[in-house]
């Protein structure tokens, strides 16, 4: 892209070195009623992942994207996504958050769909009889979900009957995702507890907050001083270095190496002598099984990624998922949860879970300030008549069509990655 | 049994001599503080011998009082050298979340002395708390579970544990006020 271009939403100059993006795309309810349609029920969603599902019976329910989901492993053990209202007149058929159960039985008029969402009785043979001949052999089902596929275990929803594949969707995300998986020669659980919080902004203010590093010393000062603070006295430094990548499809991430510690697998000072061993010896299982080079990426740097549109999925002091629900074009609820290895000690889940919360969560020393200053942003956008966000930080035009760029850590590639995406899908 | 609980199965053979009133008059001390962000003065109604813990459950979970925090992910659990970072967190400018600090109303109701040995006692309240942020108001209700030891001091809190009754932080999403 040599020349200038311009669409509702986005105002790149490549010989200005500028790349503007227009508040609009975060303060106009009819830009959120059209890209719900457009780009939310257009991509791959996460979901959920296979360990909360993992024996037959077990289900769970979950709302994405404005829609209700009832997700299951059925008796033959397949894994099926259904929208959780019956057939009859509506109601949902399933009302806890989780589960294990052979069928699901709509509490309105007694309705019963067996787990692969067969309806199997209509609530009493006299109702049954009442029906036409073979109402309830297979004719009636649980609507299911056009699209659902699983990566590296992460289950996603896609709502497009004509969708990619999710694997040619994640493009070069998927080996994050991979990476993640290779935590644990036996696989990944999902630990318990969960954060749900509101956050009243447009939920790509929050996209693009989770990998910008550029906000890490203004925003996070009081948090890299609570870290300086630990490591005092052990001789270590904290020096941050990364770069920020883009994956095409509008996923990127930005990779970090910094002495933060992770229970897979690096020590610091504050986990304490007592552990290191055990930490160091985790170091030695990963690397043994992957490799090096790889092993030493997956215990040494924190990937931020932010999966087109709405997955944010932070590998670093814990794997903790971010499903992000937007509720209104300034209002979304956050679903945040963390996996870990299935065979990790109960010293090294403690560990984990502490280290996280420091820093993660509506009330760990991070998290807070981010959301205190996407409402800001907010705020602004709908209060003045200010027009267009700036995101032209270490911005070159040949980025735009190279695979897989590469920038610096504290440069917006990530973002404008985000926004060409999102101003192609719209404009489809 | 979790830990927090088990306290309340044992046989009373000496306590401290704490009675209700006395438990009251002290957490509407710490109520105080808290409101007063007098977050020093609450700092200092911390045991300062042995272990302590600041603790708030996780939301929208069916039984919270069942949950530990080594292996469920809690909102907070602190220990003594991070609520003391907490305090110097939440003093500083770069506090951004609380910048214009929420008002906040501590509320504690029906205070029973659960258990006590020579020690100390574990006390359990209702508490609602009310925080307003600009023209918003939102009420946090729970249960709180507190152990408090008797010290040269005066009465002193060890742990301080809250089970939000929340299905999830709607409004004012970051918790950062103490409960
Ligand atoms: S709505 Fe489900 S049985 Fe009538
Ligand atoms: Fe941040």
């Amino acid at each position: 892209m040599d020349k200038c271009y311009k669409s509702r939403f986005l105002n790149i100059n490549p010989a200005e070195k500028t790349f503007l993006v227009h508040r609009d795309a975060y303060r106009d309810p009819e830009v959120f009623a059209l890209e719900q349609k457009k780009v939310l029920h257009k991509s791959w969603i996460a979901l959920a992942h296979e360990a909360e599902i993992a024996k037959p019976g077990d289900f769970i329910t979950r709302t994405v994207v404005g829609k209700d989901l009832v997700l299951n492993r059925d008796r033959n053990g397949v894994v099926r996504g259904f929208y959780n209202s019956c057939r009859h007149r509506g109601a949902a058929v399933c009302r806890d958050r989780g589960g294990n159960s052979k069928s699901f039985v709509c509490p309105y008029h007694g309705w019963v769909y067996r787990d692969d969402g067969v309806l199997v009785s209509t609530g009493s043979p006299e109702a049954d009889a009442a029906f036409p001949d073979g109402f309830c052999d297979g004719r009636t089902t649980l609507l299911s979900v056009p699209n659902l596929q699983q990566y590296a275990g992460f289950y996603f929803v896609n709502f497009d009957p004509d969708a990619q594949s999710l694997e040619s969707f994640l493009g070069g995300a998927a080996d994050c995702l991979q990476m993640i998986s290779e935590h644990s020669a036996v696989g990944m659980e999902v630990i318990s507890g969960v954060h749900e919080y509101e956050i009243n902004a447009n939920y790509k203010l929050l996209c693009e907050n989770s990998y910008d590093g550029y906000h890490l010393s203004s925003v996070h000062a009081s948090y890299v001083e609570y870290l300086v603070e630990t490591m005092k006295g052990s001789g270590m430094e904290l020096k941050p270095v990364g770069a920020a990548r883009s994956f095409g499809h509008g996923h990127a991430c930005f990779e970090i190496a910094i002495k933060a510690g992770r229970a897979v697998a690096q020590w610091i000072p504050s986990m304490g002598e007592k552990v290191r061993e055990e930490v160091e010896a985790k170091r030695e299982e990963v690397i043994a099984r992957v490799g090096e080079e790889r092993g030493n990426v997956i215990c040494d740097t924190h990937r931020n990624m932010v999966i087109f549109p709405n997955s944010v999925i932070n590998d670093q002091q814990s794997v903790l998922v971010r499903s992000i629900v937007p509720t209104a074009y300034n209002r979304m609820m956050v679903r945040a949860w963390t996996l870990g290895p299935i065979d990790e000690s109960d010293t090294l889940r403690e560990i984990r879970l502490d280290n996280m919360l420091s820093f993660l969560g509506p009330g760990g020393f991070a998290t807070p300030d981010d959301v205190a200053m996407l409402e800001l942003c907010q705020r602004a956008y709908e209060a003045t008549d200010v027009e267009w966000n700036d995101f032209s930080k270490g911005f070159s035009a040949e980025e735009i069509t190279r695979e897989g760029a590469e920038a610096d850590l504290y440069d917006e590639l990530q973002m404008r990655a985000y926004w060409l995406e999102w101003d192609r899908m719209m404009n489809a | 049994m979790p830990e927090h609980q088990r306290g309340e199965q044992n046989v009373q053979q000496q306590n401290c001599g704490l009675n209700r009133p006395e438990v009251e008059d002290f957490l509407y001390l710490e109520a105080d503080h808290l409101d007063q962000w007098a977050l020093d003065e609450w700092l200092g109604l911390w045991s300062e011998s042995g272990e302590l813990s600041y603790q708030v459950a996780p939301t929208g979970e069916d039984d919270p009082g069942s949950l530990e925090s080594s292996s469920t992910m809690f909102l907070i659990s602190d220990n003594r050298y991070r609520l003391e970072q907490r305090i110097v967190r939440m003093k500083k400018n770069s506090f951004h979340a609380e910048y214009v600090r929420s008002r906040t109303r501590h509320m504690y109701g029906h205070v029973r002395i659960i258990h006590q040995d020579a020690r100390q006692a574990g006390v359990q309240f209702n508490a609602s708390v009310y925080r307003t942020k600009g023209s918003e108001t939102v009420i946090y209700p729970s249960l709180v579970r507190a152990t408090l030891a008797r010290t040269p001091g005066g009465l002193r809190l060890v742990k301080k544990r809250v089970e939000l009754d929340l299905y999830c932080l709607a409004t004012m999403g970051a918790l950062t006020i103490l409960l």
